[in-house]
């Protein structure tokens, strides 16, 4: 450096007393990003079982499980989507329409299963993919415009079916595997597929560029415009992708009940958000996992199981699961402060 | 991301460790009776039902428990009844509310040993016709109480006349059933048009489509709602728009505020179905088949109307949460 | 070693450039240069129309008149990243970084390392980290455990240090810095300038735009003053004092803002 030099040396050398560094392994453990929900869930598991003995069985936990899948396929869809800085409020009717539509194919139109599944599954993405564009041409808050479309996709499945759930009384290979079937015991197909959706979406977060490109547009958008990241074509993909799981869901249902009803899925959005900010993601976009998510919707149906199982009454249901929720998610805020330097 | 794995890994080791460590028994200790609706905390209507399982499992000194959601939900009502099955339940009674979903929690049921009776909706097979394995039935026969109402109000309706039906919960097979009767003993005595609508169980939405096809037929001589959650917002709207004496009007089940209609001449009458049995007899029935193995049998709770003779009677009960 | 010859042309030029925006006339006819290896201070108070000349530089805008040359040759930038593909690279102070992501992720952000397998093509982690900690400890950043910290737990200082590393890790040839010391401490301060002073021992030219003549005097080679979209000064560091320079910023001048 030029100039005038400035002289060096000439400060006294600062006295730092540090804490005693913590050991790596504790570190290592406050740095788990599930670890609000593992504690909610461990947390609860215990007070359910003190309460009632034979809430720790496998039956319980194949119940648990299967119960957990429905709401768990379409909250990693919503996660995915958060951690972009979305939101996609619609996936509740995306839900109904598709799984509707899906049984109006197979029944009413006689549909092979091999072109009705994908066909669903394509509408359930155009469904996300509409929510995109809408989103992104007219500047206006995911949050704003899928509420619009959740009130459009209700109305029309609720129009094409005119209120009538469309049942399946035959027996019927594509139900079963789309989560009918019991594979051991309690256990469904359907918490299978949510493990496979669960096992993908880990994958493509975490362990892909594209996952890197999903967090930075949700972090700080313009940063990752800057350097080239095609942030509003991340965005749109995220879209279409909670579309196509939030329909997906809406096939377990249909395979679970023998039938599916256009009225199905109302709470499914915020209960899908509800999980995911269990299980750590954060509301403003930028950061969150997808095994936190699935151990939030295993939080969620171990407490509806639970309660039932403890013989709580029905009308506190909704309110403890209420409280549960606000609980852990300040747990996990209390976590990212008090620790932060874990990471 | 490696946390994130071996957390989720940590968890289902543990689980599965406690799993295998716990050993239980057949069935748990203290009998567990579980009767679980399709609806509950907001239908005032199954608070009385509550009420019957709570007094039952006191009298008994056994834990009996009502389920049910806020409000219709048949995939909820299907979970809730498979923690009821993991529970090992001594009994579970279980209102039929979607033969094909119900019919099969109760095979499962009936397959894992427990005793299951209906309650409330009498659905004896699902749409295949295969029966569905409930030992008993308590409850009302919809239909017949259909059609007594109906006859009860015939002297105030005119042939041909128009007559509105207020549907609150679409696709509920009893409700459904209620209204066929309605519909049969009023076409076929008196030729008379019947429209039922879907009102929903929001009151405010009721309220307001009800008002909507009285403006747009005001000649409208009848209207029959079929459960509290129908008759009270059209109790206040008879009340609003003084429509006491030009409009008959019928219900079913009772509360407070259809006895208080019944006792100032709003309402003519209303089916009494008696569901506090529907909850207390269903209990009793399944202790005693677990204790002695006594057969259940069915029961019929809904033979009576109230009107305004035996409105007052009636009336320090509801309040009291029996009937 | 033979010495080498400096480079016949500069690395960028822009000769003669104008632009406005609607009434306002926001550069009037500059001329602008920075050379190899060469830290250029671009100063001059606000409005005068310093991120103007260089959204043109980078981009972002076309001038209304004028041209850019790059080593050289006449470019026509149509966006930011053709500018990007061509070595020019921008580092905004606050907008370099995502903090919820850790620092091998930022640093390797949309130049992510990949390895196949079989049909997939996933990220290289172990690279990743590699390479950012080897990044990390050339620029001089000792104090961390390890890349995969978050972002968040550095200073401003740091996270300025990174995403210059950044650019230069990836080959830029002219890095653009806006306002890079407002926010630091002077300890930071003085770690970045020494960062400046390291892209350009590797061979990089800078364009350092500050506010602060104090900051900008100690590296700069040249400084070139803007004040209303006219170029009012171009100096050779050694031959102008601060004094002169914020002489030559507050003097009174009519702002002609019609046309040039």
């Amino acid at each position: 450096m030029g100039g005038k030099a400035i002289s060096g040396g000439a400060e006294a050398k600062a006295v730092e007393v540090l804490p005693a560094a913590p050991p790596e392994w504790w570190r290592r453990l406050l740095a788990i990003r599930e670890l609000g929900v593992l504690i909610a869930l461990i947390v609860l598991i215990i007070i359910f079982t003190l309460l009632q003995p034979a809430f720790l069985t496998l039956d319980t936990f194949g119940d648990i499980l299967t119960q957990a899948a429905e709401l768990g396929v379409a909250a990693v869809g919503v996660t995915f989507l958060m951690i972009a800085g979305e939101f996609d409020l619609s996936v509740g009717s995306n839900f109904a329409f598709a799984g509707v539509l899906l049984a109006l194919l197979v029944t009413q139109f006689s549909a092979s299963p091999f072109l009705a599944v994908p066909a669903a599954l394509l509408f359930a993405g155009a469904i996300g993919l509409l929510n995109g564009l809408i989103t992104l041409a007219t500047r206006i808050p995911s949050f704003i415009t899928t509420l619009g479309t959740m009130m459009m996709w209700r109305g029309l499945a609720l129009a094409i079916t005119g209120g009538w759930p469309i049942s399946i009384l035959t027996a019927s290979t594509l139900l079963d595997v789309l989560g009918g079937k019991a594979v051991y015991r309690t256990l469904r197909i359907s918490a299978v597929w949510l493990l496979i959706v669960a096992a993908v979406f880990w994958g493509l977060l975490g362990k892909t560029a594209y996952g890197n490109w999903v967090f930075a547009t949700g972090g700080k958008r313009e940063a990752a415009r800057a350097l080239g990241v095609p942030v509003n074509r991340v965005k749109l993909i995220n879209f279409t992708l909670a579309g196509v799981l939030a329909g997906a869901a809406g096939f377990l249902q249909f395979g679970r009940m023998n039938s599916m009803s256009p009225v199905w899925g109302d709470a499914l959005a915020l209960e899908a958000i509800a999980a995911a900010v269990i299980g750590g993601t954060s509301l403003m976009g930028g950061s969150g996992t997808i095994v936190g998510t699935i151990l939030g919707a295993i939080t969620m149906a171990s407490i509806r199981v639970g309660l039932v199982m403890v013989g709580a009454p029905s009308y506190w249901y909704t309110a403890f699961l209420g409280v549960v929720i606000v609980l852990a998610v300040i747990l996990n805020v209390k976590l990212e402060e008090t620790f932060a330097w874990r990471r | 991301m490696k946390k994130g794995i071996l957390g989720a890994l940590l968890t289902i080791a543990l689980v599965a460790t406690l799993s295998y460590a716990v050993r239980l028994p057949a069935a748990p200790q203290p009998l567990s009776f579980f009767v679980i609706a399709h609806t509950g905390p907001g239908d005032p209507f199954w608070a009385v039902v509550n009420k019957g399982v709570g007094d039952a499992g006191k009298m008994l000194g056994v834990k009996a428990v009502f389920q049910g959601p806020p409000s219709r939900d048949i995939p909820a009502q299907v979970n809730m009844a498979r923690a009821a099955i993991s529970a090992r339940a001594a009994g579970i009674a279980i209102s039929v509310s979607d033969p094909p979903a119900i019919g099969q929690v109760i095979r499962d049921a009936r397959a894992k040993g427990i005793p299951v009776v209906a309650i409330n909706v009498q659905e004896p097979a699902d749409y295949k016709g295969q029966p569905i394995p409930y030992m008993a039935y308590i409850g009302m026969n919809e239909y017949e109480a259909g059609k007594n109402v109906a006859r009860y109000l015939l002297p105030r309706i005119p042939q041909g006349a128009k007559v509105l039906i207020a549907m609150h919960e679409p696709g509920h097979v009893g409700l459904e059933a209620r209204a066929r009767g309605i519909r049969e003993v009023l076409t076929a005595e008196r030729g008379a048009k019947v429209e039922t609508l879907d009102t929903t169980q929001d009151p405010t939405k009721s309220l307001s489509t009800m008002r909507a096809f009285l403006k747009a037929n005001p000649d409208t001589k009848a209207l029959f709602t079929l459960g509290p959650l129908g008759a009270i917002p059209a109790i206040k709207m008879i009340r609003e728009d003084k429509l006491a004496g030009k409009i008959a009007m019928a219900s079913f089940d009772m509360d407070a505020t259809t006895i208080q209609a019944i006792k100032e001449g709003l309402v003519e009458a209303t089916v009494d179905q008696q569901q506090y049995l529907q909850g207390f007899i269903s209990v009793v029935q399944l202790y005693l088949h677990a204790k002695y193995k006594l057969a259940p049998t069915d029961y019929n709770t809904g033979r009576g109307l109230v009107t305004k003779e035996t409105a007052a009677t009636v009336e320090s009960l509801v309040k009291q949460g029996y009937r | 070693m033979a010495p080498v010859a400096p480079p016949a042309h500069p690395l960028l030029e822009a000769r003669g450039i104008s632009k406005a925006f609607g009434k306002v006339q926001a550069l009037i006819n500059v001329d602008f240069q920075v050379g190899d290896r060469e830290v250029v201070g671009l100063v001059g108070d606000n409005g005068a129309g310093k991120s103007t000349l260089i959204k043109i530089i980078t981009g972002v805008h076309p001038p209304d008149r004028g041209q850019l040359f790059i080593e050289g040759r006449p470019v026509h930038l149509a966006s930011p990243k053709q500018a990007r593909a061509l070595g020019i690279e921008t580092v905004y102070q606050d907008l370099a970084l995502v903090e919820q992501m850790s620092i091998a992720r930022n640093f390797y952000l949309g130049n992510e390392p990949t390895r196949r397998i079989g049909p997939l093509r996933l990220l290289d982690g172990t690279t990743m980290h590699r390479m950012t900690e080897h990044a990390l400890r050339e620029i001089g950043i000792t104090t961390l455990r390890s890349a995969s910290q978050d972002v968040g737990v550095l200073s401003g200082g740091e996270r300025q240090a990174i995403a210059i590393g950044r650019t230069m890790h990836f080959g830029a040839k002219l890095i653009i810095l806006d306002e890079p010391t407002s926010a630091l401490s002077i300890k930071e301060t003085r770690k970045v300038l020494d960062y400046v002073n390291e892209a350009k021992r590797r061979g990089l030219s800078v364009i350092f735009i500050t506010h602060n003549l104090y900051h900008v005097y100690p590296v700069s080679d040249r400084i070139v003053v803007l004040d209303h979209g006219r170029k009012v000064g171009d100096f050779a560091r050694e031959a102008v004092s601060i004094d002169d320079l914020v002489n030559l910023i507050t003097l009174p001048r009519e702002p002609t803002r019609g046309a040039p």
